[in-house]
């Protein structure tokens, strides 16, 4: 890298940093130095190719998340299968409000498996289609459908607000395709 | 309101709120660690380490020796590393296996035309949660990691002791008529399968009138609660057949119903017995072309190995899984992970050319160091025992 790539390297991230630490934020369930420290991989690897990347963002982007995916299937813990502490006492708290249950649904979001939570934030922060998600995990659209399944039945099962009138769940449920919510 | 968009809401908002990258200087930061990940081997680098900050786990980083990249430890709930040790000196684990235990300071001394192997066991402590030099002479670690069954020093040893892990005290003692060299637990860790030698077992030589000072004689199946043993007479010397030299030691096959013999007389490379003694075929996936981790717990992959090389495969298709050929695969820490050696990229795979405990996936593209690197005929020359903890 020399210095005019130097230049236009940190150029990028003072303009891009805030936009990308947000999307590792939510990657890593709201832990912000974990975040920074994904993020700073990510731009670590960037740099690493600088003059051949025709969109830095996209690259960044699709390091985060699969750098989320990939490494935490490895050192994934038994928080991810298991949830040692449920939400604080749902049901016996005032959960009508609105900012009550997105307080709570952001705590349930960070008990997902870092896989399940990333399929969230590309469907629904980053708003991408099915094919694409399915592109930048390299998995197939199936895999993308019914992860997200799953993660939305676990949200629900964690936050039972948030679909008013459906059966509460078992946390743990959802594990397998059979039992995905329909 | 749906599900659906109350997820986005929130996602949204709780992007809104949050700030921008506290540290300085980002973008020299990231420059600095491209230039250190540059300068290692670490096949897996910062990222990973990184990502364990996430609450669950707390990485050390190294004092400032070698790459400061490179944390000194992983701990997380499921996986502990340490990956600037070597031997290890932390608990290494990761999944529902273990290194339990690890034999160190090999030396082989020759004298009479026979070659001796010495070398020193480390038992993991609950206690002192460090690996701890023990004075047996050769050991096996339960499954479940709370006893070990021990010989003592100088092998063949008369009687096997059963070691709780935790006080690091024998609890009892199983006399034995014949002298044993080795011992394994039976998968439910319930009984031992301990092979009987004349001699040392740890031997090497050529000259077959002294191998047979030290042969195999048998082994013994004994139920640890109480104490009952059988003992069954698998000589190296039967029909005066040669059937190679050294350690023979007998083994249990993966669901503890049959015993594997290796190297019996009439020249296969290891026979299956069940536990009455009646000969029957090896169980799939388990015969001599199998490693050590074999099939996986669901089933649905299982590896086979050439010489220091293992490459998994799809039970169902028989077909490679991810990259074709790498290094020795020890066990399954769980469906989709393994722990294996993990080769240096510029040379043959084979041992003692400064390999390391990864976990990996089943693919082996991404790879975990879980300890430092191991060198022939230095101190940093070890070998791992792999147990379910």
């Amino acid at each position: 890298m020399d210095d005019e790539e130097e230049r236009r390297f940190r150029q990028f991230v003072a303009a891009r940093s805030p936009a990308l630490i947000r999307t590792a934020t939510l990657l890593t369930g709201g832990d912000t130095h974990a975040a920074e420290d994904l993020l700073q991989t990510a731009l670590a690897k960037a740099a690493g190719r600088w003059g051949r990347l025709e969109s830095p963002e996209a690259y960044v982007r699709q390091v985060l998340y699969r750098q989320q995916v990939s490494v935490w299937r490895l050192l994934r813990t038994r928080r991810e299968t298991t949830v040692a502490e449920p939400p604080d006492s749902p049901g016996r708290e005032d959960t009508t409000g609105a900012a009550e249950l997105r307080i709570q649904l952001r705590r349930a979001l960070g008990r997902l498996t870092p896989r399940q939570r990333t399929m969230l934030v590309l469907r629904y922060f980053e708003d991408c289609p099915e094919g694409e998600v399915a592109e930048l995990l390299g998995c197939s659209v199936g895999t993308v459908r019914s992860t997200t399944h799953r993660a939305l039945a676990k949200l629900r099962a964690l936050v039972p607000e948030l679909d008013p009138g459906a059966v509460s769940r078992n946390p743990e449920f959802g594990n397998s395709p059979a039992e995905v919510w329909k | 309101m749906n599900a659906e968009q109350l997820v986005r809401d929130t996602l949204h908002e709780w992007a809104e709120e949050t700030p921008p990258p506290a540290g300085p200087d980002l973008a020299g930061r990231a420059l600095r660690r491209r230039h250190r990940r540059r300068a290692t081997a670490l096949s897996v680098g910062a990222a990973a380490f990184a990502l364990l900050v996430g609450g669950v786990a707390v990485p050390v980083l190294a004092d400032g020796h070698g790459d400061s990249a490179a944390p000194a430890a992983i701990q997380s709930a499921d996986v502990s590393a340490h990956p600037s040790e070597s031997p290890p000196r932390h608990l290494i684990a990761a999944g529902d296996v273990a290194l339990s235990a690890y034999q160190a300071g090999r030396k082989a001394r020759t004298r009479d035309g026979v070659e001796r192997t010495t070398y020193t066991w480390y038992l993991y402590s609950p206690r002192t949660q460090r690996y701890e030099k023990t004075p047996w002479g050769w050991l096996d670690v339960a499954p479940g990691m709370r006893r070990a069954a021990v010989l003592e020093k100088t092998l063949p040893a008369p009687r096997i002791g059963i070691l709780d892990m935790a006080t690091g005290k024998v609890t009892k003692w199983i006399p034995l008529e014949h002298q044993a060299g080795g011992v394994k637990w039976s998968p439910d860790g319930k009984r031992l399968a301990v092979t009987t030698y004349r001699g040392y077992p740890d031997i090497q030589t050529a000259d077959r009138a002294r191998f047979m000072s030290h042969a195999r004689t048998g082994y013994y199946l004994v139920d640890v609660d109480s104490g009952r043993k059988e003992f069954r007479p698998m000589g190296a010397e039967t029909d005066n057949v040669f059937t190679g030299v050294g350690r023979v030691d007998v083994r249990w096959s993966r669901d503890g119903t049959l015993v594997v013999v290796p190297g019996p007389p009439g020249g296969a490379m290891e026979i299956w017995l069940d536990l009455d003694g009646r000969l029957r075929k090896a169980p799939a996936y388990e015969g001599p072309d199998a490693p050590p981790a074999g099939l996986s717990p669901d089933g649905r992959y299982y590896t086979v190995g050439d010489g220091w090389l293992a490459t998994v495969k799809e039970t169902r298709t028989h077909r490679t899984v991810g990259v074709p050929y790498g290094g020795m695969t020890l066990a399954w820490a769980g469906n989709d992970r393994l722990l294996r050696w993990e080769c240096p990229p510029d040379r043959h795979c084979t041992r003692d050319v400064g390999e390391r405990l990864v976990l990996t996936d089943v693919a082996g593209r991404t790879r975990i160091p879980l300890t430092g690197y191991r060198y022939a005929d230095t101190p940093q020359d070890w070998e791992p025992l792999i147990t379910r903890r």
